[in-house]
């Protein structure tokens, strides 16, 4: 582990607008605490249909930092350290609710813990939530694999126990971390993206404004930082979207020029699918991040910022899911391949371009997919 | 490049809804439909139109609209599938017709088979579920041993705290209710074969639905005045 690093952290667990209009509490919770050169963060997610998820998520976090706290020393064992961290607060859930009269299963939540230097993870996960992380040399990795129950449909909790808990570290060179809850994930790391392009599934814009923050602490203090990024989060119906396209563009520009930058930002503008889909998140949502601020990441080409082509994106779930209604099997064939050249993406919209102007006005054509015009 | 995708998106907002469809969570319902020869003149009539005005009726709805996939399997003597999983703003219009017996337990099993398929590709694809619905409309007994069927329906009701099925069973005039009530819970009985009300019932139910969390169990609204609950307070 490295000499103490500077580090940005921020942490917000937020009421999802299905709790607000039931009247309900966030059931999630997060803690971030520091020991010596590292920090350690939880968060935890209460099942929405356990009655005392909200209690159960607490003690998950509290127990799991203040156990880890406690007990570190140089010589530790950070993975065994972690995984006594987890069983400590299952047990004292436990306790909970035997000593309230309530069954184990009210206090249902989800744990993530991640024990970080400013290069170095080490973490536990349990639930459906994710840690994602940036690599000094600029890529976004997903750290950790959803862990759902049967047809995808339940979350595995904490109290799977000690065989299901996956403890591990990350082998690469981390600048910055983030944990997340399902409804957090589900916008930042969207399964459609694997249709379009290999790797991963992170959606890079969204990626790059909690992870790659370097470009907006250099002109902001540390707490309008952190302001605009749960007034983003928050994301009521009146955001000014040009807020986030502000701050996404110092970070782009910390990697492109001035002007490709720009004109990404006025294309992810257009299409405003970050801004929208945190709008559209009903769950309650909690983000937790760690940023190095020393490390200098390595720029990516222009590419890997950019928009994804939503349309070949849904035009290519489409006839996964509808193949029936879509006659001319070859009509997307090329857009939901892996990433492409350049050269040839811009001769494939080109292709597409004439298709589409070929159309009618009906958003629709004969196949069933789905196209726009001006 | 960035030009010609700019061109692309414009500024139609419901088309960028449409975009959005794969992170929606989605409703798979069936519906499973008695077209024996019992069902012969009135009766399959009115089922029809009452089929195609569901369409209609959930369409108003703009979260049902992105949500709600609908398929249609008949029994008479065989089974069929009439429509593969479509979203219901592309539902074709249908026309069927009655003759022969009632398969109706190929017909769930068919319809069981359905569902769990369609839940296994959302989830494969990474779009959110919630559990699936079977919609079963009959106005006989079975001439087919339905016993495999009740145990697969009994089985995916009860895995998990809250199952991964919701097996409907409208009887209309005519139906065996024991054979029913062994099938379900959820067993609606209608006065008549005019299917209007209890289609609009469902495609009211579906608008609840879409815009539950895909964990929730949300109250349904009344039946209508032509349908009640057997055994009641079980829906």
């Amino acid at each position: 582990m490295t000499e103490e690093a500077n580090i940005f952290a921020y942490g917000f667990s937020l009421q999802g607008k299905s709790h607000k209009a039931e009247n309900v509490c966030c059931q999630d919770s997060n803690k971030i605490t520091k020991v010596e050169n590292l920090y350690i963060v939880a968060v935890a997610d209460g099942v929405g249909s356990a009655a005392n998820s909200q209690r159960g998520s607490s003690i998950a976090v509290n127990v799991a930092t203040d156990y880890f706290s406690k007990n570190y020393s140089k010589k530790s064992d950070i993975r065994f350290l972690i995984k006594q961290s987890f069983a400590e607060a299952l047990n004292r859930i436990f306790e909970d609710a035997k000593n309230n009269n309530f069954s184990i299963e009210s206090y249902d939540t989800t744990l993530m813990m991640a024990v970080y230097d400013g290069q170095k993870m080490a973490f536990g996960h349990s639930g459906d939530g994710a840690i994602i992380g940036l690599t000094n040399s600029g890529d976004f990795i997903e750290i950790t694999s959803v862990q759902k129950g049967l047809e995808k449909e339940t979350v595995i909790p904490l109290r799977a126990g000690s065989n299901v808990w996956q403890i591990d570290t990350c082998d690469k060179n981390l600048a910055a971390i983030l944990l997340l809850t399902d409804g957090m994930l589900d916008i930042i790391c969207q399964p459609r993206l694997k249709l379009y392009k290999t790797g991963n599934s992170v959606y890079v814009p969204l990626a790059s404004y909690f992870l790659d923050l370097k470009g907006i602490c250099k002109n902001q203090t540390a707490a309008d930082v952190v302001k605009n990024i749960e007034e983003f989060v928050t994301a009521e119906k009146d955001y000014n979207k040009n807020t986030f396209y502000a701050c996404l563009s110092a970070i782009y520009k910390q990697h492109l020029s001035e002007e490709d930058a720009n004109q990404l930002i006025e294309e992810i503008k257009r299409s405003n699918v970050p801004v929208d889909s945190m709008q559209n998140v009903t769950d309650d949502k909690t983000v937790v991040g760690l940023i190095n601020t020393d490390i200098a990441i390595e720029n990516k080409s222009l590419g890997f910022y950019k928009d994804p082509d939503w349309l070949a994106i849904y035009n290519a779930w489409y006839k996964e899911l509808y193949p029936h209604l879509c006659r001319n099997k070859d009509a997307v064939s090329h857009e939901s391949s892996v990433e492409v050249s350049e050269n040839e993406e811009i001769k494939q919209m080109a292709r597409r371009d004439e298709e589409i102007k070929s159309e009618k006005a009906d958003n629709y054509n004969s196949e069933g997919y789905l196209f726009f015009e001006k | 490049m960035l030009e010609l995708q700019q061109e692309r998106f414009g500024n139609d907002s419901s088309a960028k809804e449409e975009l959005s469809a794969p992170n929606e969570p989605h409703l798979a319902c069936v519906l499973l439909l008695d077209t024996s020869g019992s069902m012969a003149g009135a009766p399959i009539t009115s089922l029809n139109n009452a089929v195609n005005q569901f369409k209609e009726q959930v369409c108003k709805d703009p979260t049902s609209r992105k949500r709600i996939d609908i398929a249609i399997i008949e029994f008479n003597t065989d089974v069929k599938v009439v429509q593969e999983f479509t979203p219901i703003s592309k539902m074709e219009f249908v026309d069927l017709t009655a003759n022969g017996g009632t398969s109706m337990g190929k017909g769930i099993n068919a319809a069981i088979d359905k569902v769990i398929e369609r839940n296994q590709l959302y989830a494969k694809m990474g779009t959110p579920c919630y559990k699936p619905w079977i919609f079963m409309i009959t106005d006989g007994a079975p001439t087919d041993d339905i016993s495999s069927a009740r145990a697969r329906i009994a089985e995916r009701e009860s895995i998990g705290e809250v199952g991964k099925l919701k097996f409907w069973a409208v009887g209309v005039p005519g139906y065996d209710e024991d054979t029913l009530k062994s099938l379900s819970k959820r067993v609606i009985a209608l006065k008549g074969a005019d299917f209007t009300n209890i289609f609009d019932w469902l495609s009211k139910s579906m608008a609840i639905i879409s815009v539950s969390q895909v964990t929730d169990n949300p109250q349904l609204g009344k039946l209508p005045e032509d349908a009640r609950i057997i055994p009641p307070d079980l829906c």
